[in-house]
């Protein structure tokens, strides 16, 4: 019975950030585009204009991923646009029909991260557990439940 | 026959209906389509709409196009290729395009059937659209001091210990 418990406990240590947190295309567009690109953003940019940002440099987010809540982001999708946002950075960007491409050299952008030392999985639990707490004032307001 | 191999031999119909390259239609065979969800549908008509778009001057000929693709989408009954179709064919327009492509989907019966999944979609999406469009300046202002910013930096754990390795910012 103990062992039971403790088994149930580990596993919600473990997988409970993924299992609470919603991780929605909206939040990441807004997270990033206010985050990492907060010198070019305005803090009080909505959802519409962080996109618009973003995809005008490269870091591209679909609307079809954007206009469905119920869609998650994936690790290699959160790799992907954190990839992007550093080969921007670096200045390194190959954009090719208007999204940033993956270097030849790594396989997934989840492979460009680890090799890069961009420290994608702190990054990526940091998402998770700021998702934990719901969506985006901004993505709220732009679906209309804000 | 599945409902989705129907629904997508009625987008490629409509595409060799507005006359499109042979090499274009060929490349968008059924089975490529079958059965890949809603994002392969919503593809497959922003490419139909694109192609339409591309392959006549007489801008209600695409608009009957959408009109006729929206109909297929709500006789399908499937609501997450219906909102996919939306997507698509307002997307292949772009900001141009807007208006026709919002009346041809008003003119279909998807408007009578989910007016409020249709309604608000489409405001959805035309928003980003037009935001897309107008996005015409890299700096948005703001500066480099901007304050502490919402806990927005997916390097800010939210707390203030400027001692924590992280970017301290405003707890959320």
């Amino acid at each position: 019975m103990k062992f039971s418990i403790y088994f149930v406990a580990a596993l919600s240590l473990i997988f409970g950030v993924s299992v609470q947190a919603n991780p929605t295309f909206a939040d990441l567009a807004v997270l990033l585009a206010k985050g990492q690109f907060k010198e070019h953003v305005s803090v009080d940019a909505s959802l519409e204009e962080c996109v618009a940002f973003l995809n005008q440099q490269g870091v591209c987010f679909s609307l079809f991923d954007l206009m469905d809540p119920a869609r998650r982001v994936t690790k290699e999708d959160f790799s992907r646009v954190i990839g992007q946002s550093r080969l921007l950075f670096l200045g390194e960007a190959d954009v090719v029909d208007g999204c940033i491409k993956k270097p030849a050299v790594a396989i997934t952008w989840v492979d460009y991260c680890l090799l890069n030392d961009v420290g994608f999985s702190e990054l990526w639990v940091r998402f998770l557990r700021r998702m934990e707490k719901g969506s985006l004032l901004e993505v709220d307001q732009f679906f209309g439940g804000g | 026959m599945r409902k989705s191999i129907v629904y997508s031999t009625v987008v490629i119909f409509l595409l060799s209906w507005m006359s499109v390259s042979t090499v274009l239609a060929q490349s968008l065979m059924p089975a490529t389509i079958a059965d890949q969800g809603s994002d392969k549908v919503g593809q497959e008509v922003k490419a139909a709409v694109e192609a339409g778009y591309r392959s006549t001057k007489n801008k209600n000929d695409v608009k009957k196009q959408i009109t006729d693709i929206m109909n297929e989408a709500v006789k399908n009954g499937n609501v997450e290729n219906l909102k996919a179709t939306i997507i698509g064919a307002m997307e292949a327009g772009g900001a141009d395009n807007l208006d026709l492509c919002i009346a041809a989907i008003n003119d279909s019966q998807a408007d009578e059937t989910y007016p409020d999944i249709v309604k608000n979609l489409m405001a959805s999406v035309k928003a980003m659209i037009l935001a897309n469009k107008g996005s015409g300046k890299k700096d948005q202002g703001g500066g480099k001091d901007q304050g502490g910013g919402a806990g927005h930096n997916l390097l800010d754990d939210g707390g203030t210990n400027i001692d924590d390795g992280d970017l301290p910012g405003t707890p959320t």
